[in-house]
Order: C-alpha cells, then sequence, then structure tokens
C-alpha cells in the first residue's frame, strides 16, 4: 500500500514541496519526484490528444 | 689250569658284563633323569615363553600409556599457556576495576560537593531543534499546497474539456486553423496559469494570515514544482475528461480518482512510517 501510494502524482507533489519548503533542498533533489511528474503529464495529455483526435475523426 | 683260566676270565667276562649291565643300568635311570629334567626345562621354557609374552604386553601397554602420557603433556601445557593469559587478562581487568572503583569513588566525592538539586537531577537536557523557527503550520503547508493545486487542476481541466466536448465548442475551434495540438496547447497553460496564480493566492495567505514566511531563494523552486504538479493532474484530467460524457461524470469521475490518492498520499497518516 505504501508502494501504491508513493506512486500517486499527489505524493510525489507533497514530497517535492516537502524537499522546497522544509528542507530547503536545491534543484538536484527534486528531479526524482519531478521527472515522473512530468512523465504523468505528458502521458495524460497524450492519452487526451489521441482520444480527442479520435472523436473529432469520428 | 686251562680250564681255571677260562672259567676265570669267564668269571672276570661276567664280571665285566654285569659291570656293564650294572652301568647301563644306571645309564638308563640317569637317561630318565635327563628325561625328566628335559621336561621340566621344557615346562620352564613354556612358563618363561608366556612370561616373556605377558611382558612384551605390558611393555607394548607401556608404550601406549607414554604416547598419551605425551599428549596429555602437551595439552596441559596448552592449558597452562592458557591458564596463564587468563590470569594475565585476570590481572589487567581487575587493574581496570580498582582504576574505575577510584574514579567511581572521585565522582561520589564531587557529587558530595554539589549542590542537592545537582544530585536529584544529575543529567541535563538540552534540545537542539533541527527545524529552528518552524511552526506546525510550515510542516502543514506542501499537503495544502498540493491538495488545493490538484483538486484544481484535475477539477477544471476535467469539466472544461467536457464542457468543449458537449457544447461542440471544440469542434467549431477546431474548424479555424487551430490545430488540436495547439488547441490543448492553449488549453494547459491557461490551466498551469490559473494554478500558478493559485499557488501566489496560497503563499501569500500563508504569509499575511499565519506568519509562513518561504525563502526567497526557494520561491523558484515552489513555483517549478507547482507548475510541473499542475501539469500533471492537468493532464490527467483531460485524459479522463475524454472518457466522460458530461461534466457531472467528470467531477465525480475526478473524485473517484483524487480522493483514494488524497487518502493514500500519506497526508492524513503517515504510512511511510507504518510497519511493513
Amino acid at each position: 500500500m505504501v508502494k501504491v501510494g508513493s506512486a500517486f502524482p499527489i505524493t510525489m507533489g507533497i514530497q517535492a514541496l516537502d524537499s522546497v519548503l522544509i528542507y530547503q533542498e536545491g534543484f538536484s533533489a527534486l528531479t526524482g519526484y519531478l521527472l515522473p511528474l512530468l512523465l504523468y503529464g505528458i502521458s495524460g495529455l497524450g492519452l487526451a490528444y489521441i482520444l480527442l483526435m479520435k472523436e473529432i475523426m469520428d | 689250569m686251562l680250564l681255571n683260566e677260562k672259567t676265570y676270565r669267564i668269571r672276570s667276562l661276567y664280571n665285566s658284563l654285569a659291570n656293564v649291565a650294572q652301568k647301563g643300568s644306571e645309564l638308563h635311570e640317569k637317561l630318565k633323569r635327563t628325561d625328566i629334567k628335559l621336561q621340566e626345562m621344557q615346562e620352564l621354557m613354556g612358563n618363561y615363553t608366556f612370561e616373556i609374552s605377558n611382558i612384551r604386553e605390558n611393555i607394548s601397554n607401556i608404550e601406549t600409556t607414554t604416547v598419551i602420557l605425551d599428549q596429555v603433556k602437551v595439552r596441559s601445557a596448552g592449558v597452562s599457556t592458557r591458564m596463564d593469559n587468563l590470569s594475565t587478562e585476570m590481572t589487567n581487568s581487575t587493574q581496570d576495576l580498582i582504576s574505575e572503583i577510584d574514579r567511581t569513588k572521585g565522582i561520589l566525592g564531587e557529587v558530595r560537593i554539589k549542590s542537592p538539586a545537582a544530585i536529584a537531577a544529575p543529567i541535563k537536557l538540552e534540545r537542539n531543534p533541527v527545524f529552528r523557527d518552524m511552526t506546525y503550520l510550515d510542516f502543514l503547508m506542501p499537503a495544502i499546497v498540493s491538495i488545493v493545486l490538484m483538486f484544481i487542476s484535475f477539477l477544471l481541466s476535467s469539466i472544461t474539456i467536457v464542457q468543449e466536448r458537449t457544447k461542440k465548442t471544440l469542434l467549431r475551434t477546431l474548424l479555424t486553423p487551430l490545430s488540436l495540438e495547439e488547441f490543448i496547447f492553449a488549453k494547459t497553460s491557461a490551466l498551469i496559469l490559473i494554478a500558478m496564480l493559485q499557488g501566489i493566492i496560497l503563499v501569500v495567505v500563508a504569509f499575511l494570515f499565519y506568519g509562513v514566511l518561504i525563502p526567497a531563494n526557494q520561491l523558484g523552486l515552489l513555483f517549478l514544482v507547482i507548475l510541473v504538479y499542475s501539469a500533471a493532474f492537468i493532464g490527467i484530467g483531460m485524459a479522463v475528461a475524454t472518457f466522460a460524457e458530461s461534466e457531472n461524470t467528470a467531477m465525480l469521475s475526478s473524485l473517484v480518482l483524487s480522493i483514494p490518492m488524497l487518502f493514500l498520499c500519506g497526508v492524513f497518516s503517515r504510512l511511510r512510517l507504518c510497519r511493513n
């Protein structure tokens, strides 16, 4: 359950904000959280693009 | 005369024969005695042979015992070495113990000199906080920002896309030279801008009303995280919106996805600290 929870984008966002606001770490500490978040965003936008394109073509 | 001579000779021969017979019988007796003595000697030889074999067995036993004694000697030498080491260690330990007792005596002497308050509370606790000048709100701030941004980005993106689809404005927009990629880019940019504005409002409210001050050197990274985080949820929201038929469905779908994430993200219960 902990592994599933840590794979969610909200958990990564909270951890990224923790490292920025509480631990005050630099950019290198954030890349581990930002890259999966970017992957989530790109995959979501890509899926939306494919489905919208299919809907328009139909 | 001749007869007398012959008779005399015969008598002397007879006497000689008698002597020979007597001597023969004596010899025979001597031989018998010699046989008896030989038999006795044979018995003695047999006894001596038996005793010699016994002596050999005894000698082999003695040799075995000697070997065992050698081994015992070697072992006893090892044991004596160990005993020497042990005695040396015991001596050292005793000296250490004596020095510790002397030191304790000294400490006890010092304690007698000290005040009763120092004796009553001999341990001093000094607090050395890891996060200086940080309140509970400082630790709540990341969770509040992320929850607000998640709901705003998720709901706004899904509802706007569904609205565009249901009101057929998406088709009308795409009849213009605008492509679908540009449309999605524009929508995403607008929603990211809204999320950034939300982030700014949150930071300002946290500072003005709750006194939560974010260091100036961390503001750039904070808005970078807000940008990427809101982009992720806008993307997921748009993907959810393409499956929904109405705004209500999109909103409920967003809630069905976001609320379990909210409970599993570790805001309400620190799942990382749970056992297993």
